[in-house]
């Protein structure tokens, strides 16, 4: 919201002129952290631990994974799924699929430290269609996908949709929750304010987009993670790390969600 | 035995009582030009000597005899006149204009003392003087940019209209509008101030030892009075600059009983959108108005009445996707009587409103956000001029306010968007106070007063209670007008002065504050959409205390004046948010993203102000610190509070090189304030994330900044003046940061770059004023 009132002023004013540059900034390092991410859906792949570590603001951007660690998934009902390492830090289990309503438990144990998180695979609410559009976003026309659901009533619903243009992912976060649309048959806008115009939506582009109903605690986190600084922006005053559900002093988050892949050519 | 020192005591009195038949002289103190009343100007009979009040009001009592009368304001004529006191006498006083002969123009300030004697400290006047030959942005003059250069006093930075006093918050200044409260003072997101200068009469901010009759804010008070409006003739004045133009029209409705006096000012930038060929320039909208209205009537020797109002809205509209308008109204009713020379009341009922509103269009799910903060206000203060040693304010103060946190409403047919609103929050403030202003000797005087607040929450609506980790865990109903809780605070107040001499003087002053009001601010930037929420049974009041002492001297025949200060604040109940705090919409328990702790703040403060000459100015420093502590915060540990900073310097100058011609500097330079930066990067679903582990561990670079300016009089005669003015502000065009984020860098994907955002670079401007 900040982002667009000051685009729209900045646009609008024209007298106003900002510049950018880079700067030196001395930032201290800090002890370094394990990152979880991981993931179980309703379908028969796509499930994935993925583990790293946190590196300093002047180390470079290479990643290397966490290998040898214990990595399983319980659904709290005696049955426990073992993730093993498939490439650097990447685990995946043999055979697996979670059920919507299940409560599952993952269980990471690096080199003797324990982290544990918990999520609940919600009901899956289809998405109906998806269509492209054409609006004034961010100061120029832009093209954007629309879902169209039903929301059913009574139940708080948190979704998460994941887009990528002719196989190539976004790296953006879209959120949608029922807090003021309950019951309703809702369209979820998917803005894309991207300074990469290559990440722009051109006629007969393929837009997949999958739609994830996610638990309270993956909104929060991506809700926090959005909005608490982790993306580097500078918008709030007291920034901080997402709040996660892992327990055990690891960065990410555990996210049982169940799956929809929809697709569009845009016209 | 305590019976019989009382009686002693009194007897004494009624001797001292006796021996000297005693009388006063009051009245009310006006400009022979305008009829404007004249606040604080200096009344002199004697050895003894009073100051007129916010009205004008002025009593003395003296013992019979003769006397030389003299009043004294600043920019006019002192008024002198020999008086035989044999009686109560009514005197009102006219001050004419001094008299500023063509040949020299040397006559540029009044070296007049300022009241060395008084016991009020930590307070700072700024005249419209000030406010008009300071350089700004964009020429428009600002009020609250204009304090920002006096000690203690801090801007909240480049396009923010927020200022911290003293270690305080943004939230915790009170701002007064004729007695009015306005909860947002700024336009354009904080770049501009809601205060149209050419409106204003009396600027007075109190950076601590404020009177008992001030409260509800920790840090400060802004007291802004308006103009009554000229009740001898009609006068037009107005301004034409670079965004906005503005008009002040003035006159008598009945001479020398009633005046009027109408302000208003709107930007103008947005007309040429209208004239774009492009269709979303053309349907998107960006201005703000303000407008301010006053009339007075005089009922008789002994009765006032003040009608005042101020009305200001933005409107921020992205070809009708997207909007926010936003703004305050206050209106004020105010009855000035005068119950006998030495009893002066007044009654005012005063209205404030602020809210906004933001529009989105977008797909079926149109809305509306609308937000809202209302208070109904009723003063009642008697000032007693008991005799010429104490002078005496007895005051109740009770606020109705109504808080509307957030409400959405679909704004179309088709929304799928439902109806949600929070629920809305009423309390009830009362407020007794007394204080004294007691001339203990010839070199003492000496203010003490208490004030006590009772704030009670009231029904109807839902409060909870919190486990340890911020879940709700019970929920309490209550119903309509049914008390929740009523916090019952006294704030004592203590102000002392001693005179050292003919030209220096020390005080020292304990001052107690109480906050129940509290803004909620995620945000680097102040915002319209920050949240005002009221003390619940889980919020707090907050809570200050500050002990300041003062050294002040006045140099080189009252042209140079010398004043610095130092101060310990603590601060309790003050609220920060946890991690990922959602305030902007939520439930109704806003308390579940809140956490709290305290905080200190202690400082110097260094004035060097030249009044009189060529040349006048002012040269400001203060050294400070401000740290909080928050529960669940760096580890619970005393941490810098964001508007913490080192050193503040501000160097004002105006130079009057011709009849014509004055030219002004201002430069600042400021360490940055406090800030959090990453300590880490990792990855988070392919994408760069950052990792944070502390609060405020950073700090942004250094601020500086010089701005221009230029006046130049093209007439100045009895029926037309006009003046351009230019001014350039950031002349040297320094990149001052005003956000600074991390991203992977551009150039190097394997590296993290962090870029720093300026805003205003040599921004000249110009712009026309003239009165008739």
């Amino acid at each position: 919201m900040k982002f667009q009132v000051y685009s729209v002023l900045i646009i609008l004013a024209g007298l106003l002129v900002s510049c950018e540059k880079v700067i030196d900034v001395d930032v201290k390092d800090a002890e370094k952290k394990y990152v979880i991410e991981a993931v179980v859906t309703d379908q028969a792949d796509g499930h994935y631990v993925k583990i790293s570590r946190t590196k300093n603001i002047s180390e470079n951007n290479s990643f290397a994974g966490i290998s040898h660690a214990l990595v399983t998934v319980s659904d709290g009902e005696g049955s426990s799924v073992l993730f093993e390492e498939e490439t650097d830090g990447v685990y995946k289990p043999a055979a697996f699929a979670g059920i919507s309503g299940k409560t599952y438990t993952l269980t990471v144990n690096i080199e003797g430290e324990v982290f544990t998180a918990v999520s609940s695979m919600p009901a899956k609410v289809l998405m109906d269609s998806i269509y492209i559009t054409e609006d004034f976003l961010f100061g120029e026309m832009r093209k954007a996908a629309n879902i169209v659901y039903q929301d059913p009533p009574g139940v708080r619903n948190y979704y998460r949709y994941i887009q990528s243009v002719n196989g190539v992912k976004y790296n953006r976060i879209f959120l949608s929750n029922d807090e003021f649309t309950d019951g309703n048959r809702n369209t979820n806008k998917l803005r894309t304010p991207s300074e990469d115009e290559t990440l722009q939506i051109a006629s007969g582009d393929t837009i997949t987009i999958q739609a994830l109903c996610i638990d309270k605690a993956n909104n929060d986190y991506w809700f926090s993670f959005l909005t608490a600084g982790a993306t580097g922006g500078s918008s709030t005053a007291s920034p901080a790390n997402p709040v996660t559900n892992i327990q055990g002093g690891a960065l990410g988050y555990f996210s049982a969600h169940t799956v929809q892949v929809l697709e569009v050519v845009a016209p | 035995m305590k019976k019989i020192l009382l009686t002693g005591l009194a007897a004494c009195f009624i001797i001292i009582a006796f021996t000297q038949e005693r009388f006063t002289i009051s009245g009310t103190i006006k400009s022979k030009k305008t009829g404007e009343t004249l606040i604080g100007a200096t009344i002199r009979a004697g050895t003894a000597g009073t100051a007129s009040n916010e009205y004008g009001f002025y009593s003395l009592t003296l013992p019979r005899g003769e006397y030389l009368l003299e009043a004294s304001a600043i920019g006019l004529e002192l008024y002198s006149r020999q008086i035989n006191l044999d009686r109560d006498i009514v005197i009102n006083l006219l001050l004419e204009e001094e008299a500023k002969s063509m040949e020299n123009i040397t006559i540029t300030g009044t070296a007049k003392n300022r009241s060395l004697s008084s016991p009020q400290m930590g307070v700072e006047k700024v005249t419209i003087k000030d406010v008009r030959n300071i350089p700004v942005l964009l020429g428009e003059r600002d009020i609250l940019k204009t304090i920002q250069l006096l000690p203690g006093i801090k801007s909240a930075g480049d396009g923010n209209s927020g200022f911290f006093v003293r270690g305080g918050s943004a939230d915790q200044n009170l701002i007064l509008l004729d007695e009015a409260n306005v909860y947002n003072a700024s336009h354009l997101l904080g770049f501009f101030s809601t205060f149209n200068s050419d409106a204003i009469k009396d600027i007075t901010v109190y950076k601590g030892g404020m009177p008992a009759q001030y409260g509800g804010r920790l840090s400060s008070v802004l007291d802004i009075k308006m103009n009554d409006g000229n009740n001898q003739d009609f006068s037009v004045s107005g301004g034409i600059g670079l965004i906005s133009a503005k008009l002040n029209v003035e006159g008598p409705i009945q001479k020398d009983k009633a005046s009027f006096l109408v302000t208003g000012r709107r930007t103008y930038a947005d007309m040429f959108l209208k004239l774009s060929n492009d269709t979303i320039l053309k349907n998107s909208r960006l201005y703000f108005y303000d407008l301010n209205a006053k009339v007075n009537y005089t009922l008789g020797e002994k009765d006032r009445l003040y009608l005042s109002g101020y009305f200001g809205q933005d409107v921020l509209n992205a070809n009708n996707r997207f909007g926010i308008n936003w703004g305050n109204a206050t209106g004020t009713i105010r009855w000035n009587h005068i119950y006998n020379s030495k009893l002066f009341s007044n009654t005012s009922l005063i209205l404030s409103n602020y809210n906004y509103k933001i529009s989105i269009a977008s797909e079926g799910t149109d809305f509306d956000i609308f937000s809202q903060i209302n208070d109904w206000n009723l003063k009642h203060e008697f000032q007693w001029y008991l005799n010429n040693r104490n002078n005496i304010r007895i005051g109740l103060n009770t606020i109705y306010h109504t808080l509307r946190p957030g409400e959405v409403r679909p704004s179309s047919d088709k929304s799928t968007i439902n109806i949600r609103l929070l629920q809305r929050r009423y309390s009830w403030e009362n407020s007794l106070y007394a204080t004294n202003t007691w001339k203990a000797s010839d070199r003492i005087n000496i203010t003490y007063g208490l004030r006590l607040t009772a704030f009670s929450i009231l029904g109807e609506g839902d409060y909870f209670t919190l486990d340890a980790n911020r879940n709700v865990v019970d929920t309490l109903r209550y119903g309509k007008g049914e008390f929740v809780k009523t916090y019952i605070n006294p704030e004592p107040r203590l102000a002392m002065s001693y005179r050292l001499g003919a030209t220096s003087s020390v005080k020292g002053a304990y001052t107690r504050n109480v906050q129940n009001l509290h803004l909620l601010s995620n945000s680097t930037t102040s915002n319209p959409t920050d949240k005002w929420v009221a003390s619940t049974n889980i919020i707090k009041p907050e809570i200050s205390d500050m002990v300041s002492v003062g050294y002040y001297r006045d140099m080189w025949d009252n042209n140079y004046e010398l004043t610095t200060e130092v101060y310990y604040k603590t601060m309790q109940n003050q609220i920060d948010y946890k991690d990922g705090a959602d305030i902007f919409i939520n439930t109704d328990a806003v308390e579940t993203q809140l956490l709290f702790g305290r905080g200190r703040a202690y400082g110097w403060e260094l004035q060097l102000k030249k009044k009189a000459g060529k040349l006048t100015g002012w040269l400001s420093y203060t050294l400070s610190k401000t740290e909080k502590q928050i529960e669940g915060i760096n580890n619970n540990e005393w941490y810098n509070a964001r508007q913490d900073r080192t050193h503040d310097v501000a160097v004002v100058a105006s130079y009057e090189l011709s009849k014509k011609w004055s030219i002004s500097a201002n430069w600042v330079f400021n360490t940055g304030n406090a800030v959090s930066f990453p300590t880490g990067k990792y990855l988070v679903d392919g994408q760069m994330a950052f990792y944070y582990t502390e609060r405020n561990g950073y700090r942004m670079p250094d601020y500086h900044r010089l701005d221009i300016g230029a006046n130049w009089i093209l007439k100045q005669r009895k029926r037309l003046s006009s003046e351009l003015s230019f001014s350039l502000y950031n002349a040297y065009g320094r990149q001052n940061a005003y956000t600074i984020s991390f991203r992977e860098s551009k150039t190097d994907p394997e590296k993290t770059e962090a870029v720093q955002l300026a805003l205003f670079r040599f921004i000249p401007s110009v712009s026309y004023n003239f009165k008739f």
